[in-house]
């Protein structure tokens, strides 16, 4: 069988990008047009600034993407898209293109789910085996799915409140650190020590769910607490304190998803994915365990397209093509 | 010449195929719940009745705005990247002229849309050519010094006070037509598609704020 070549479009957010993959796994092209520096005065992605500039740099990524890989739209077998989830007036910048790019060529179309992307990322460094169990963790989400075989998806657990990043970002900005702030807390974390001792958030014994707002509170409150009193808080062991509440439930919640559901390997998705200490205990917890650690490289963990063009094989192979009337799905379900 | 017009400025969506001097096909939703998921199938439909493929096509005109900013968002990206996946021309032309136009009437014309708290998108225009700039400013403010010859069209219901010196458009011709679009496009000098956007005439609301904290700073 031929490996298709799929143009995937990826808009959800604040990256405009457009890759070409060949067969779900070969990455051909993949360019990320980043418009963090146009945020960062908001001190936060501004919906319909990043839907703007969105407009802006579609066709220039879309063109960037075919030309880094040495075809043309003629060569192209379907046009993915990220449906949801995500930002609407973003999403529906890359579902306008990719809809205008199957219709002109009269290529099959495929909605794809931003997170089944994420998870799919992962099959461009290394081959799955189901059945696995996936963390993924970015700024919107949180979450652990079992994954019993390709393209089934279980969400097992959720956050009940602020997505990981999320809490990363609100904690960034009561240090006042610049936007975007997660990078920057794991950054001092890896000088400081855990002297805080911030609560960890287990929920109900044999819960998979996740809950960060009580932590984050415990962190603003620890910082206001300690401004009312005049004493000086150390940054590092602040960002350590409250990063090593945050990973020891990751660690420990997916670890025991892949023992109890019997998986033959952990995968590590989303922005967060690119976090040092979320790196570093996953890596620790599973050589302990003797689980296998898929982590996808840095340029993979945040918003592209390439792991879109990954996930999009299976409905490929299923046939499952989208419709011109394909809209954008902000609150998508992943099915 | 085989021309494709869309609309998709306001709540209404419309789009049209054209030879560059007659109407060939056009169709409207004059009040579409959703551009997003009824452009592509209806400019599908129109090209299949027509029997156009879209390798045959030379042009794609789009309103650029003034209007609603998800509506202008996928009129536009539709129409820009046919334009350039096509390799064919995109012409763009305003959304207020559009309406000016589809009047279908001569003289001094004022197009107007509802911006809220009594301020619009307005732009006039005389036999045609536009007169002053496009602006958004406070409906009752633009309209008082003008002469009680002008015709208004748009969202005239919402300022029915201001513009009750004026004479208002029938409702039937008070809407923006991708025909007539398509026309005014025909022979008007192309853009570049990649480097094409929507005509917001407002600033993102975050955007405009932090300018005015800058001018404070």
């Amino acid at each position: 069988m031929t490996q298709p070549l799929i143009l995937a479009i990826e808009s959800s957010c604040d990256e405009t990008a457009a890759a070409v993959v060949r067969g779900g796994t070969d990455v051909l092209s993949n360019v990320v047009s980043s418009q963090i520096e146009s945020h960062k005065r908001f001190g936060g992605v501004v919906p319909e600034v990043a839907s703007r500039h969105h407009v802006e740099r579609i066709t220039y990524v879309i063109d960037d993407a075919l030309t880094e890989a040495d075809v043309t739209i003629d060569d192209i077998d379907a046009i993915a898209v990220t449906e949801g989830p995500g930002l609407v007036g973003a999403l529906l910048v890359g579902v306008s293109a990719a809809k205008a790019l199957a219709f002109a060529h009269d290529k099959p179309l495929l909605g794809v789910h931003h997170i089944a992307g994420h998870i799919y990322a992962n099959r461009l460094v290394q081959e799955l085996e189901f059945p696995l169990v996936c963390l993924i963790a970015s700024g919107g989400h949180t979450e652990l799915i079992y994954m019993p075989e390709d393209g089934v998806y279980e969400v097992i657990g959720e956050t009940r409140d602020d997505a990981a990043g999320e809490a990363y970002d609100k904690v960034a900005r009561t240090l006042k650190l610049p936007y975007p702030g997660g990078p920057r807390i794991d950054q001092l974390a890896q000088t400081g020590q855990d002297t805080f001792h911030f609560p960890r958030i287990w929920l109900e014994k044999d819960s998979y769910d996740f809950s960060f707002s009580g932590l984050k509170s415990s962190v603003i409150n620890a910082v206001h607490n300690a401004e009312q009193r005049g004493e000086v808080i150390i940054p590092e062991d602040l960002a350590a304190s409250f990063q090593a509440s945050v990973v020891e439930v990751l660690v420990a919640k997916a670890i025991r998803a892949v023992k109890e559901k019997g998986g033959k390997q952990l995968l590590l998705a989303g922005g967060v994915a690119a976090n040092k200490g979320l790196r570093h205990g996953l890596t620790e917890a599973c050589e302990r365990e003797g689980i296998t650690l898929v982590i996808p490289p840095m340029h993979l963990c945040g918003d592209n397209a390439a792991m879109i063009g990954a996930a999009a094989i299976h409905p490929y192979r299923a046939k499952r093509q989208s419709t011109l009337a394909m809209n954008a799905e902000p609150g998508l379900d992943l099915k | 010449m085989k021309i494709v017009a869309i609309d998709t400025s306001t709540k209404q969506l419309s789009v049209a195929l054209s030879d560059g001097t007659q109407i060939i096909a056009e169709a409207s939703y004059v009040t579409s719940l959703n551009h997003a998921t009824k452009l592509m199938p209806l400019l599908e439909r129109l090209m299949q009745e027509a029997n156009w493929s879209p390798k045959e096509l030379t042009r794609i005109v789009i309103a650029d705005g003034p209007g609603s900013y998800t509506g202008l968002r996928i009129g536009a990206t539709t129409a820009k990247t046919l334009a350039y996946t096509l390799g064919i021309e995109l012409v763009a032309v305003s959304t207020l002229e559009l309406m000016a136009a589809s009047t279908g009437r001569t003289g001094r014309v004022v197009a107007i849309q509802d911006a809220r708290r009594g301020t619009g998108f307005v732009g006039m225009y005389e036999d045609g050519k536009r007169v002053g700039d496009e602006q958004h400013t406070t409906v009752a403010d633009f309209v008082a010094a003008l002469p009680a010859d002008t015709l208004m069209t748009g969202d005239t219901e919402k300022f029915a006070e201001a513009l009750a010196p004026f004479e208002i458009v029938a409702p039937a011709f008070r809407t923006p037509r991708a025909g007539v679009l398509a026309l005014l496009g025909a022979t008007r000098i192309p853009v570049d598609a990649h480097a094409f956007e929507p005509r917001y005439l407002r600033l993102a609301e975050a955007e405009a704020k932090w300018i005015e904290a800058q001018r404070h700073d």
